[in-house]
């Protein structure tokens, strides 16, 4: 090192220049940052959330009363069609991800994402496969098959526009997005770990980030192949699904519901995993249990393969393989109940404040055990055969996915808002949001059990007044408006708070884990130093009773080159220790052009027209091409030393 | 020392980079999850041939073997000029590197032309029945990811050529050859089922 000593601010404003993206259009289109993008996936997924609630809106209005005639049942099956895929699809696998990106990279302590571009063309093929699946609107042609869409109802005979391409196309190319998210989660959590950060010490919010993302990675191929199938039977005239031509209707709930059911823990897990660093802070001691919670994860991403028949105990399978499924449908509420007790025993313990993250997170809890107690229930096939589709199944999921993914949603929301804007929102408000959403909620959705119960067909659009029903369905409305209003009271603390909020502050929850070391928002390369891990909580002072820490070791590469190249460090081993300094790409239009070639790749299959394919597959051909190109002012290799030639003969 | 003091900070830089790139553990889940894509459609071959007396549907017969078995032993045989040229460039070999892409690209493509060759003298298609419908959907899909990997291989060729690659930086021909072992050991699935079942159907059937 030279003698001469550079003053204060040259390694900030290195830092700064290098990581900085360009002002304005250029830098919103070429960025890679995983914070501009994972802000990008939560509002984009905030924005589908409204349209899904509009629809739900529209459906509860219209069964408000009997008889009712306020939409047709064509319009009423469109609605709730798009309603499913929008949620399912649409909000919650991208707003998980959308935290997953802006979150984890943070929490590792590393600079970005593995794959940066990778992860900017996830979110571009995201937004253009959601638009692709809403352009049905602009044509008129909706899917009304429900969300998972089964044939033969789907096929051209029954299904004869283009609302069922609009959906096939639409849902087997978003699954590119998720599934290059899902290795670049891996590969990020593998690789980019700060040194020390041990497979012990990873928050469980990256435990659970990694199971999702093994489920991803093994499950996914199921629904995109289910999609594409059915779009080949659609489009070229293939058979799949068809009996006619030797086919199975059959195969597409096969492969459907092997992608379907851990999609529902692909979806649960990660918020688990949000609950899961929010209770501890805010009961103000370490998780009870941090080794069965982790454990569990990856117990439940195990499990979660087993039970996709269980969907299906009504098409006539075999007794033995009806009883394993519904086996692994019991035997995989015994990691859920362990994070659950593993919760409450903190809870316990621990000291709360009940601040708003908070509430959300209680809520969840009370919601999901309803969710899943009723999950057991119909897990029992006699009582599954009595059970399905009516509003009974229609309570269980909206109990588990509401409950179990949007309320620690919100809770995340909450949670992370002062990061992501650097200020506070209003909490007496946030409380009163907490409070509609969460009575609103069981008001709209616990009278649908009963309603089940009774025998309410789910998908009806209307009823008779004889049937008795009136009252419930009419309370079950109600119930949705307040949720709604509650929804609408969050936007507004938020868009308040974002403009006048008071200014957060680093670590405003005084949490423990690495995302809150760091400034809010984050400057562009997160962190000054790559942070050195020597705990499971790596902000908080050995008795942790005692207040935090707020910075953490320090001793980190501080990995601000003179060649103002983006660089980050690589650890390996599951004790992360260094292993290279590993470059990072730099903000380009790629990601960005190869998912609009694939979009033309999808419209040319929507029109059935090979000139448009042709043209998309040039274009992605041409796009991969840039984007591997090596840019041109990397380090120039080093001669090779002697003795390593050798090394490496032997 | 406090992080606002930071001084100028020597890089930490390895002699040669260790361990495995962040290309190597991008392509190996990229196979993986494609593997998954692969075992689903073979499942689904087999769940419904499984569903059917007959295999092919009757009228059709099952597939001739010679050529495709020709065809299989180029494609297996290209894996090892890839190898060579993985290795080749691990120690720095340039020459190495050009030669084996460039063989292992033309035994592909001598692949893919009989592939072709064997969809023009196919005597059904895909809407023709079942059995048509998963036979081309199965083989297009690999041929897909062949071209996918022919594509790759031409892409390192070219960078070979414009000496993007050295003992030190090799993951683009690392990736490359990773994903073209992966799209010669899928076809031996491909093979298995598509080729061979069809003959052995009616001993698991009766």
């Amino acid at each position: 090192m030279t003698t001469l000593r550079e003053p204060a601010p040259t390694v900030h404003e290195r830092l700064e220049h290098t990581w900085r993206d360009a002002p304005g259009l250029v830098g919103w289109l070429t960025t890679v940052d995983h914070k501009r993008i994972g802000n990008r996936y939560i509002v984009t997924a905030m924005i589908f959330f409204l349209l899904s609630g509009v629809q739900a809106l529209i459906m509860r209005l219209q069964l408000a009363v009997p008889d009712n005639t306020l939409v047709d049942p064509q319009t009423f099956n469109e609605l709730y069609t798009m309603h499913g895929t929008t949620m399912i699809f649409l909000f919650n696998t991208p707003i998980v991800a959308g935290f997953g990106n802006y979150i984890l990279p943070l929490q590792i302590g590393t600079r970005d994402m593995a794959f940066p571009r990778l992860n900017a063309f996830s979110y571009w093929v995201y937004l253009f496969a959601g638009i692709f699946i809403y352009s049905g609107y602009l044509v008129d042609q909706l899917p009304t098959a429900g969300w998972f869409a089964y044939p033969p109802f789907t096929g051209s005979q029954f299904s004869p526009d283009m609302g069922m391409d609009f959906w096939a196309i639409g849902v087997a190319f978003l699954g590119v997005s998720t599934t290059v998210g899902g290795i670049n989660f891996i590969v990020t959590t593998f690789k980019l770990r700060a040194p020390g950060m041990s497979v012990s010490r990873l928050p469980l919010f990256v435990w659970a980030f990694l199971a999702t993302s093994f489920m991803i990675v093994f499950a996914l191929p199921g629904v995109t192949l289910a999609a594409v199938l059915l779009e080949f039977d659609r489009a070229f005239g293939t058979h799949f699904y068809n009996p006619g031509g030797g086919g199975l209707p059959v195969l597409y709930q096969h492969l459907f519901w092997f992608w379907g059911h851990p999609e529902v823990y692909i979806l649960f897990v990660p918020a688990t995993g949000v609950i899961s660093m929010i209770i501890p802070v805010f009961a103000r001691r370490p998780i009870v249990g941090y080794l069965a919670v982790a454990a569990s994860l990856v117990a439940i991403a195990f499990i979660s393969f087993g039970v996709w028949v269980h969907h299906m105990f009504a098409t006539g399978v075999p007794v033995l393989v009806g009883s394993f499924f519904s086996a692994a449908g019991l035997l995989i509420t015994i990691p859920s109940g362990v994070q659950i007790f593993a919760w409450l025993a903190t809870l316990w313990q621990g000291r709360v404040r009940w601040k708003s993250p908070m509430l959300f997170s209680v809520g969840f809890l009370t919601v999901f055990v309803l969710g899943g107690i009723t999950g057991v229930m119909v897990s029992v096939i006699a009582f599954d055969w009595q059970a399905t589709d009516t509003y009974f199944i229609v309570a269980h999921f909206h109990y588990v996915l509401n409950g179990g993914v949007v309320f620690p949603m919100f809770a995340a929301l909450h949670y992370w808002f002062p990061k992501f804007t650097g200020r506070m929102f209003n909490e007496p408000l946030a409380q009163a949001s907490f409070w509609l959403m969460f009575i609103g909620f069981n008001v709209a959705f616990f009278p649908q059990h009963i309603l089940g119960l009774w025998g309410m067909p789910r998908r009806v659009y209307t009823y008779q007044s004889e049937l008795g029903w009136d009252g419930m369905n009419m309370l079950s409305t109600i119930g949705g408006f307040v949720f709604a209003l509650g929804v609408l009271v969050v936007i507004a603390n938020f868009a308040w708070a974002w403009k006048r909020g008071a200014a957060a502050g680093p670590n405003p929850w005084e949490a423990d884990s690495l995302e809150w070391a760091t400034t809010s928002p984050p400057r562009d390369y997160n962190f000054l130093e790559i942070p050195v891990v020597g705990s499971r909580n790596p902000l908080w002072n050995e008795d942790h009773r005692e207040g935090i820490v707020t910075e953490p070791e320090h001793g980190g590469e501080v990995l601000a080159p003179a060649e103002m190249e983006e660089e980050t460090l690589g650890t390996a081993g599951l004790d992360a220790r260094r292993e290279a300094v590993l470059p990072m790409p730099e903000p380009t239009y790629w990601p960005i052009v190869l998912a609009f070639a694939l979009t033309v790749i999808c419209v040319g299959v929507l029109l059935t027209n090979v000139q448009l394919i042709a043209l998309g597959f040039l274009g992605a051909v041409g796009a991969a091409i840039g984007w591997f190109q090596p840019h041109e002012h990397g380090p120039e290799p080093e001669p090779e030393p002697e003795q390593e030639r050798e090394q490496e003969m032997a | 020392m406090s992080v606002g003091e930071a001084v100028a900070v020597e890089r930490v830089q390895a002699a040669l980079p260790e361990g495995r790139s962040l290309g190597w553990w991008g392509v190996v889940w990229t196979i993986t999850t494609e593997s998954v894509l692969f075992a689903l459609l073979i499942m689904s071959y087999l769940f419904i041939a499984m569903n059917h007396d007959h295999w092919p549907t009757e009228g059709t017969h099952p597939p001739e073997l010679m050529k495709v078995g020709a065809r299989s032993v180029i494609l297996l045989a290209s894996s090892i000029p890839m190898e060579i040229a993985d290795k080749g460039i691990q120690k720095g070999s340039q020459a190495r590197l050009r030669w084996g892409v460039a063989g292992a690209f033309l035994l592909g493509l001598a692949f893919i032309i009989g592939h072709f060759i064997e969809y023009y003298e196919l005597p059904f298609h895909w809407d023709t029945h079942v059995y048509g419908s998963l036979f081309w959907t199965i083989t297009s899909f690999h041929a897909a990811h062949l071209i996918v990997g022919l594509l790759m291989l031409a892409f390192v060729f070219y960078g070979a050529q414009r000496g993007w690659y050295s003992r030190r930086r090799h993951t683009g021909v690392k990736v490359a050859t990773l994903y073209w072992h992966f799209v010669d050991g899928i076809w031996v699935v491909v093979f298995s089922t598509v080729y061979l079942f069809p003959h052995l159907h009616p001993l698991l059937k009766h």
